[in-house]
């Protein structure tokens, strides 16, 4: 009787161990900033920073100071309007695609005017800003954007921002700007 | 409370129990020095055409030529990964080694075919054609090269912090070929 | 009364654990902290050792952009040689009334900005100090913030090595009009 309740309570520590150590969060999804969602057009507001999406289109090709830059996909333009609330921040944004693959915002966009890659939000102050990225044409309807500070530190706001129910346009000549 | 001495046999059993574990380590390295021994580390040697995993990326050298004085290899890179890479070759980056005989030449300019431009990122889902661009010593012969490649290894999670990193390069593959002129 | 000892020590136990735990993130949180103000009568105070004097303060309207304004300081500092690292990676911040924090433009528009101005290169706070060896520098710092705090901005100065030290200097920068 007595071997019989010492081995229930092992077989029951032996259980909850297993089952704390399968559901056990790792450092990936234990340290995480908090994401709030936002429906398409609204206003979204983090600790740091407000940002809104003011239109967005596809360009097959970037014209930059140094040349044309073309891609494989596409390039997705999205127009922002971001702020910051109580301290100067820089941002950075990345497209989670329809797929859920994740696209940090292209570097070959460099030399394009009031990227958000590199502009400071000053409080109560709002920016213009474009960020863009290049990707398969397919991961644009139905993914979104998540700005967040750079590196995104654990605990901090970001914004995972529906993008227009309008399909994007394509821009064939680059306006120039 | 004093309890009566255990007998002899069972006190042979609490320390034989007691070494076993010492005893189970010992054999295990013994045996994996032995299964080392035994499987000489052979790289496996890929040709033009061939994919080898770099880790992040998936690389195809396509063709291996010489151009004004500089030996240029064309290769498709694939980011395999589910996010943008901004260091396709690891971190620290590790481009292929080209190695001519004893020496090794130095890091090669990587650039997209499509424009010329440096290669900084590869996004997901967007293979591209790529040029490495290595400079050749004044006083080259045409001899075969070599080509090392390294991989990073994955782990899920990690020793330090249990999260997924990239760990550390190991050698994938190497490719020998005697660089053809350009067409 | 034997049991209520040994709540009593264990409690103390617990709050002596926190407490050496805690200890080097209160320190940590300590230096990115101002939490003794000194607020100097004039332009010049003195922050371990390093004496900060503002040279210059001005603020520029953009006629393009009616809601915000630039504002110009120039910062002298002179440090004693024995102090040169005191203010190394320092950073004058603005602050509003409202508990807003503007940090100096590192940006593009920072350094257009300095051009329009006359200036060629933002020498930031802590390169000055720096380069010094005690013999002092001049520092450039702009500021983009709302049109309708300029009348209630202050300059926070500090570094790693003064905090929780920091003086506060009441800006009241005169308006400049470009050439």
């Amino acid at each position: 009787m007595n071997l019989v309740r010492t081995m229930a309570i092992l077989l029951f520590a032996v259980a909850a161990l297993g089952a704390m150590m399968l559901t056990n969060p790792g450092r990936d999804r234990a340290f995480q900033p908090m994401v709030a969602r936002i429906a398409a057009g609204d206003q979204g507001q983090a600790r740091l920073f407000s940002a809104r999406i003011d239109g967005w289109h596809l360009e097959p090709a970037l014209s930059l100071p140094s040349g044309e830059r073309t891609s494989e996909g596409v390039f997705l333009v999205l127009d922002l309007t971001a702020a910051g609330t109580t301290e100067s921040t820089t941002l950075a944004a990345d497209w989670i695609g329809a797929s859920g693959r994740r696209y940090a915002t292209t570097a070959r966009a460099e030399g394009l005017p009031r990227r958000l890659d590199t502009a400071w939000m000053q409080p109560g102050l709002d920016s213009e800003l474009t960020a863009t990225f290049e990707l398969p044409e397919d991961e644009i309807m139905g993914g979104a954007l998540l700005l967040h500070l750079p590196r995104m530190p654990a605990l901090e706001g970001a914004l995972l921002m529906a993008p227009p129910q309008t399909p994007p346009a394509i821009r064939l000549a680059p306006v120039s700007r | 409370m004093t309890s009566p001495e255990p007998s002899l046999l069972r006190r042979m059993i609490r320390r034989a129990i007691a070494l076993s574990g010492i005893a189970a380590a010992l054999l295990l390295g013994w045996w994996m020095r032995i299964e080392a021994a035994r499987s000489p580390d052979l790289l496996p040697e890929i040709r033009l055409g061939e994919s080898v995993s770099l880790g992040r990326t998936q690389l195809r050298p396509d063709s291996l030529t010489l151009e004004d004085g500089r030996l240029v290899l064309r290769a498709l890179a694939e980011n395999v990964t589910g996010e943008t890479q901004s260091s396709p070759f690891g971190i620290p980056a590790r481009p292929p080694e080209a190695v001519i005989g004893d020496s090794v030449l130095p890091t090669p300019e990587i650039v997209l075919l499509r424009d010329q431009a440096p290669l900084g990122q590869l996004q997901p889902r967007l293979p591209e054609e790529i040029s490495m661009i290595w400079t050749l010593p004044e006083d080259w012969r045409p001899v075969p090269v070599t080509l090392r490649f390294s991989r990073e290894t994955f782990k899920l999670r990690d020793n330090l912090y249990g999260q997924a990193s990239w760990l550390g390069h190991v050698p994938a593959a190497t490719l020998t070929a005697l660089p053809g002129t350009a067409p | 009364m034997k049991r209520g000892l040994w709540i009593l020590a264990a409690l103390a136990m617990t709050v002596a654990a926190c407490g050496i735990a805690g200890w080097p993130d209160w320190q940590d949180w300590r230096r990115t902290q101002v939490l003794n103000e000194s607020r100097p009568e004039s332009d010049m105070a003195v922050l371990s050792g390093t004496e900060i004097r503002i040279r210059r303060q001005a603020v520029l309207t953009l006629p393009d952009l009616p809601d915000r304004a630039v504002i110009w300081l120039q910062l002298a500092v002179s440090p004693t040689p024995a102090a040169a690292a005191s203010l190394g990676g320092c950073n004058p911040v603005l602050r509003d009334g409202r508990g807003r924090r503007f940090l100096p433009l590192s940006d593009e528009l920072g350094l257009k900005l300095l051009k329009i101005l006359g200036r060629d290169w933002a020498i930031s706070c802590a390169q000055s100090l720096r380069a010094a060896d005690g013999a002092g520098a001049v520092s450039d710092q702009v500021y983009l913030v709302p049109v309708d705090v300029v009348d209630a901005l202050e300059l926070e100065v500090s570094g790693p090595e003064t905090r929780p030290d920091g003086a506060i200097f009441t800006l009241s920068p005169q308006p400049l009009t470009l050439p």
